[in-house]
């Protein structure tokens, strides 16, 4: 190497310099940027089918209100809940996992990283065929997110725009499927040989439990895709009830694992994010690995308490199963707030999200054990209360997991640090907002308004709880732009450099660089030594250990590490 | 009217089980939020397990769940024999429920009456479903194209509506007086006028109804 | 710590546990009355061997001595993107019919069309600053330049070794 010409010195494979093209991005194999990729593309999905919403909420603010026609009525709430959850929550929750994962299990990249790209690609190829219904003669799909035949056969809704759904829900989903397979495996096998599995973080337990229903039960969606699909072609297999209950039966094998899958993710964020903040080991680490599991394994089998209203399903089998869900989740309530009982709380923004999650998705999770009891799903289903009662798990639960995780792991990606008087603006409002357009919706339902109403009539008396409710939406859309301004400006003045460790972080991403190299750890940022689910932790009660006693307590059982060391 | 009190009581049985389940929770977590908050000055605790505790509460929450799932099953049983018992009744008065886009049709079984509208903007252009207060009505729900719901939410009666397939809701409408019915399966363009009235009248207006063919009563 | 080999089953275990686990709650419909009695029976099973397949791969590679951090790291993903764009012309095919596959050539004709643009005009020379090209500009390198005398040294040695190979006598 010469000093004269630093510039034409030899490189590394692949040249730093060359990274950063777009070619780069676009081909590349580390799974941090094809995470990068997807949540990018949800992110941006979830601001454009946020905005919507907020065309829905602006019909429904009034009775008797024409904004829209009732097919473009119909257009946008289907693509408004088709996009939330196959298009934007489902691909965050996979994706995080893809980001972190290898990260926290000290791996240096995921196992099969071309099948994560290709997985990001038919992602965004559905996502593409699905907007691409807006530009058909007869406009986007307007079935549903559940798109039920005989409704969706080409006789009753012949336009392209529902081909074109069902084609993208295809693909995305397959995406998914590839990308959650890439992560799991790599959980389960390409770990750093002292992460044990008893020494993964929460977070990636979480991962593990997503995405073994999401092999189990998304391949179902294919199928089910599939018949639709062929319904397209020969609409008349729709005659018969037969048909009509098996696409119901394929759809929510599915659609009620999704659920989790759309939560279970943010359940190990929360939980990561309160065990930093509270400066400790998230409580109960075993009981809440252990239900993490079981709740998965047995949110395989509630998928009919979709189906009471049917009359053509096993109501006791499926309120049993449902309802015995609340076990395993009480438990891992039960780590979040034996975790902050005993902690030493700074209330980051991050912080404040995740606890925000604690009572609102609470609220979600009650009315759930409400509607798996037959008896009042007979009455609630198909209104209003159903539509408070997931916005309470997927907007008032999922979504600020999704900005805790967003505020948390943003130096970690990006290494710059988030304006924090912003982020309170944002987390207020996105509090008040999503609280005030929720809640009225429970009443609404109460009182007898059914989902996918294009117009009520002002002797309804649904006016006042919609006015509200419409109120509160506009709040959401603020802090979403608070978001963005955020975001714009911490991108654009680099003024807060994150450093690797901006909040005393207790697993392993925190022990590299920020942005991390390429390979994850390097010569700069090798693994630290791992004894717990907590390393980091460890290392910093070790070397405070040894301060006061010179003494090293890790050495005679003074931590009490999860693993089997 | 076997659907109403049955829903309001296990409703109301589960709010208040919810509402003191996110009270407790709420408390808490207010409480904890201002006692450790990093100002206080208490340290975190370097405790990560409490396995008796959590398996106890976990065994607590089975107990729970358990009930739950008892009073849930047996209510739905319950609701399930009445229906039985107002099917199988002598005095049962069938009426087919067609749904179709968009629209309804009743028709009924013990006199040639039948009625169905248009259910067009204008709410003077939706059918009325007559029934007989004070015995049991058999509505015999089927669908001449895609699924459809019928929901009266006064009465806390639904039932999703299939073509190729017959359900059944069977009830007594203890007395005279007008519900409005609607459909609550999302079913296409005008979904939501898909609305129809249901009128129970006295024994002897009802058999003036079926006797007049469906002339309004 | 039982040993190397039990530790790289664990995994294996858990899908285990969980398909075992999923397989018992299907099981469990049996005794309920289901309108619509094997379906859900089937669907349930069918989602328990998916998760049961992945187990016994997960088990195998264990076994084969797949666990352990990833080593090798593809370079680049263009099948990815490839394979992605082929599954969206077929989507679009079944949609709006077969003509869609007349899409198809269109990257070769990028290719002439870019091929082309690569030619260099008949006039252009080879000197510096002439359009189109450039002169090579040497990389310097830490390691000695590549010698003629090194370069027959390197292929002594690999004919040496080729006959090593074949049993002569070097």
């Amino acid at each position: 190497m010469t000093a004269t010409e630093p510039d034409r010195t030899q490189q590394d494979v692949p040249p730093s310099s060359r990274r950063g093209t777009a070619a780069a991005w676009l081909t590349t194999t580390d799974h941090k940027r094809i995470a990068l990729l997807t949540l990018g593309t949800a992110l941006v999905l979830f601001v454009v089918v946020g905005l919507i919403a907020l065309v829905v909420r602006a019909q429904l603010t009034l009775p008797d209100q024409h904004l829209v026609s009732n097919d473009l009525y119909n257009g946008l709430f289907t693509t408004h809940g088709s996009g939330m959850i196959y298009l934007v929550v489902t691909p965050i929750a996979i994706a995080l996992g893809l980001y972190l994962v290898p990260l926290q299990v000290g791996a240096p990249a995921v196992a099969a990283p071309r099948l994560a790209m290709a997985g990001f690609w038919l992602y965004l190829a559905g996502t593409v065929l699905i907007f691409a219904g807006f530009a058909t003669a007869l406009g986007p799909a307007a079935g549903g997110w559940y798109a039920y035949p005989p409704l969706n056969s080409s006789r009753y809704l012949p336009g392209a725009g529902q081909s074109l759904w069902i084609a993208g829900v295809f693909l995305a989903v397959l995406g998914m499927i590839f990308q959650a397979g890439t992560v799991l495996w790599t959980a389960l096998l390409k770990r750093a040989r002292s992460v044990t599995l008893m020494r993964m973080p929460v977070f990636t337990w979480s991962t593990i439990a997503t995405n073994l229903m999401v092999i189990g039960a998304f391949p179902s969606l294919l199928a089910a895709m599939a018949l639709l699909g062929w319904g397209r072609v020969f609409p008349d297999i729709f005659t018969e009830n037969l048909w009509n209950i098996a696409y119901q039966h394929l759809f929510w094998f599915f659609a009620h694992p999704v659920v989790y899958v759309m939560f279970f993710p943010f359940v190990g964020v929360v939980a990561e994010v309160l065990s930093t903040f509270a400066g400790r080991r998230f409580f109960g680490y075993r009981a809440t690995v252990v239900s993490l599991l079981v709740f998965a394994a047995f949110s395989m089998s509630v998928w009919g308490h979709h189906m009471f209203s049917t009359g053509q399903a096993s109501n006791d089998y499926y309120s049993l199963t449902s309802i015995l869900l609340l076990v395993p989740a009480g438990v891992e309530y039960f780590g979040f707030l034996a975790t902050l009982v005993g902690g030493h709380l700074r209330f980051t923004v991050p912080m404040l999200f995740a606890i925000a999650f604690v009572p609102q998705f609470l609220v979600g999770g009650l009315t759930g054990i409400m509607v798996a009891t037959p008896v009042i799903d007979y009455q609630v289903t198909d209104s209003y209360f159903i539509v408070a009662h997931w916005h309470y798990t997927l907007a008032a639960g999922s979504l600020f997991g999704i900005f805790a995780a967003f505020h948390f792991w943003f130096p970690k990606a990006t290494g710059l640090l988030l304006d924090e008087r912003l982020g309170r603006w944002q987390f207020w409002l996105l509090v008040v907002g999503t609280n005030t357009t929720f809640l009225p919706m429970f009443w609404l339902g109460l009182a007898g308004m059914p989902r996918r109403l294009a117009t009520y009539l002002p002797q309804d008396g649904f006016t006042t709880a919609n006015v509200i409710s419409s109120a509160g939406s506009v709040l959401i859309a603020l802090s979403v732009i608070v978001t963005i301004a955020n975001v714009v400006t911490s991108v654009r003045d680099r003024r807060r450099p994150a450093g690797d460790d901006p909040w005393q972080g207790l697993t392993l991403e925190w022990a590299t660089a920020s942005p991390p190299a390429p390979t994850n750890f390097d010569d700069q940022h090798p693994l630290p030594r791992i004894r717990s689910f907590t390393p980091l932790l460890d290392e910093r009660e070790r070397e405070e250990g040894e301060e006061r006693t010179g003494d090293d307590p890790a050495a005679h059982g003074g931590l009490r590490s999860g693993g089997s060391s | 009217m076997s659907f109403l009190p049955i829903f309001r009581d296990i409703f109301w049985l589960e709010v208040a089980i919810a509402a003191g389940v996110f009270l407790v929770i709420a408390v808490l977590l207010a409480v904890t939020l201002y006692r450790r908050r990093a100002g206080a000055g208490r340290p975190a605790s370097s405790r990560a397990d409490n396995l008796p505790l959590e398996i106890g509460y976990a065994v607590g929450l089975l107990g729970v769940a358990i009930f739950l799932v008892v009073v849930t099953a047996n209510a739905n049983h319950r609701q399930e024999q009445v229906q039985q018992a107002a099917r199988a009744a002598p005095d049962v008065a069938r009426i087919d429920v067609t749904g179709f886009q968009w629209c309804w049709e009743f028709a009924h079984r013990d006199g040639p009456a039948s009625e169905t509208g248009t259910c067009a903007e204008d709410p003077a252009t939706r059918p009325t479903l007559v029934v007989p207060a004070g015995r049991p009505v058999e509505l015999r729900l089927t669908s001449r194209d895609v699924v459809h719901a019928l929901w009266i939410p006064d009465l806390a009666l639904k039932s999703d509506v299939y073509p190729d397939h017959t359900n059944v809701l069977a009830t007594t409408f203890t007395e005279p007086g007008t519900w409005l019915g609607r459909c609550s399966e999302f079913c296409g363009t005008h979904h939501p006028t898909m609305e129809f009235w249901v009128r129970a009248v006295p024994e002897q207006e009802y058999q003036q109804y079926l006797a007049s063919g469906g002339a309004s009563v | 710590m039982t040993g190397p080999a039990v530790k790289a089953d664990a995994p294996a275990h858990i899908v285990g546990l969980w398909a075992t686990l999923n397989a018992a709650l299907a099981g469990a419909i049996v005794l309920y009355v289901e309108p619509l009695f094997p379906l859900p029976l089937v669907l349930h099973l069918v989602g328990a061997a998916l998760v049961t397949i992945f187990g016994v791969a997960v088990l195998v590679a264990g076994r084969r001595g797949g666990a352990g951090p990833q080593l090798r790291l593809p370079y680049r993903s263009v099948a990815a993107l490839a394979g992605a764009t082929v599954a969206l012309l077929l989507a679009l095919t079944w949609v709006f019919g077969l003509w869609v596959l007349a899409l198809v050539p269109y990257p070769l004709l990028v290719a002439v069309v870019m091929v082309r643009r690569e030619r260099l005009p008949v006039d252009a020379t080879t000197q510096a600053g002439a359009p189109g090209t450039r002169s090579p500009v040497p990389v310097p390198v830490e390691r000695p330049l590549t010698t003629p005398e090194v370069c027959a040294r390197a292929l002594e040695i690999h004919h040496a070794q080729q006959r090593r190979g074949r049993g002569e006598a070097t």
